[in-house]
């Protein structure tokens, strides 16, 4: 059963406390290709962090609090607290400063975070957003080619690890196979339809992971999760795509808090710095 | 393949119309600012012969799409072909 909660929404302060000044994800680690999370990921980010749409159909900004976490005040008083109360995503602003927001404008497949009155969290309490397998993703207009990525994702798994692709891309038939977990527990590259590789991930059951698949060249991947390497793959796929939140099919049925996606391969260190870094705030590991 | 849940449209027309009906049920859009365009939206059956257009059953639906029906909808072959 899905944990839900108030949540903590709060948000750190990586330079430590006092009159520290905030220091984002993004200010360690800049010129990220997109950036999508429920805290605020730099501290000249002034925008929101979700556009969320509640039971009576209308929207509304969520933005963050003073810590740097989601303003779950703001986001409970405009959907409610009661049995009937729901609230969606229609929009994930992209904090890297490319405004390569991610939208859904299907309401039957929004992501939801509020439900009947109570916000969705991951195992440690913060907000999440859920999403499902085949009725559940977010568009993005983010190109990307998969020999030159590095991505970064806070989730939750749910109580299926069959289909878990926190990622996809915009063909609809085609769209499940990119840098994701799925189909026991593995992480899988390519298209669908031609060669590719799957590498165990290390995913449990109802968890919350920080996973990165690593491309550095269209023969050279890796996959990460709590910083640990699961395997490589030397299989020989170049594909150029367009970035979907959750995969239209075969897609993640858990929660997500976070997807950061940058358009070159980190090496295996500085991967497992950033997920160090995410880590101290998330505390999965 | 698999098998969906839903209302099967032997033309894009259809589908839009189904589709409309629905946003107009519900009066989607609210306001001129909103993201949210439709309530639901239709998929197209590419890899089927003959092709179709399909909405996925939900039960807010019933009242103005009436009772679904079961239908096979082909995919891409999977587990994929080479693994480590």
């Amino acid at each position: 059963m899905p944990r839900i909660g108030i949540g903590l929404g709060l948000g750190l302060f990586q330079g430590g406390g006092g009159a520290a000044p905030y220091v984002g994800f993004l200010d360690s680690y800049p010129n990220a290709a997109a950036a999508y999370s429920l805290r605020k990921l730099r501290a000249a980010y002034t925008g929101n962090a979700i556009r969320v749409r509640r039971t009576d159909l209308t929207e509304q900004n969520i933005g963050f609090n003073a810590l740097g976490g989601l303003d779950t005040t703001a986001l409970m008083s405009f959907v409610g607290t009661g049995v009937l109360d729901n609230g969606f995503i229609t929009t994930w602003y992209d904090q890297s400063g490319n405004g390569l927001n991610a939208t859904q404008t299907t309401a039957l497949n929004q992501p939801q975070i509020v439900i009947a009155g109570s916000m969705y969290t991951d195992i440690n309490g913060f907000p999440s957003i859920r999403t499902a397998i085949n009725a559940i993703w977010m568009n993005t207009s983010v190109n990307l080619n998969n020999a030159a990525l590095s991505t970064f994702k806070v989730i939750r798994t749910g109580g299926n690890l069959s289909n878990s692709g926190v990622m996809g891309a915009t063909d609809n038939v085609n769209d499940y196979a990119f840098f994701n977990s799925f189909a026991d527990n593995n992480y899988y590259y390519g298209n669908g339809t031609g060669a590719e590789s799957s590498i165990s991930a290390g995913l449990t059951l109802n968890s919350n992971f920080i996973a990165s698949t690593l491309n550095r060249s269209s023969t050279d991947r890796q996959v990460v999760t709590n910083a640990v390497s699961r395997g490589t793959s030397n299989v020989n796929k170049q594909t150029n795509f367009t970035m979907r939140i959750n995969a239209q099919y075969r897609g993640l049925t858990g929660f997500v808090n976070e997807i950061i996606a940058y358009g070159s391969g980190d090496s295996l260190s500085t991967c497992q710095a950033k997920q160090n870094l995410i880590n101290t705030y998330y505390g999965i590991y | 393949m698999a098998f969906i849940k839903g209302y099967q449209y032997k033309t894009e027309q259809e589908a839009i119309n189904a589709r409309e009906a629905c946003d107009a049920y519900y009066g989607i859009p609210v306001g001129p600012d909103d993201v949210t365009q439709n309530w639901v939206e239709y998929r197209f059956a590419e890899l089927n012969t003959p092709q179709f257009w399909y909405i996925v059953f939900d039960e807010s639906l019933t009242p103005i799409l009436g009772t679904p029906t079961e239908f096979e909808v082909l995919t891409p072959s999977f587990p994929p072909n080479e693994e480590l």
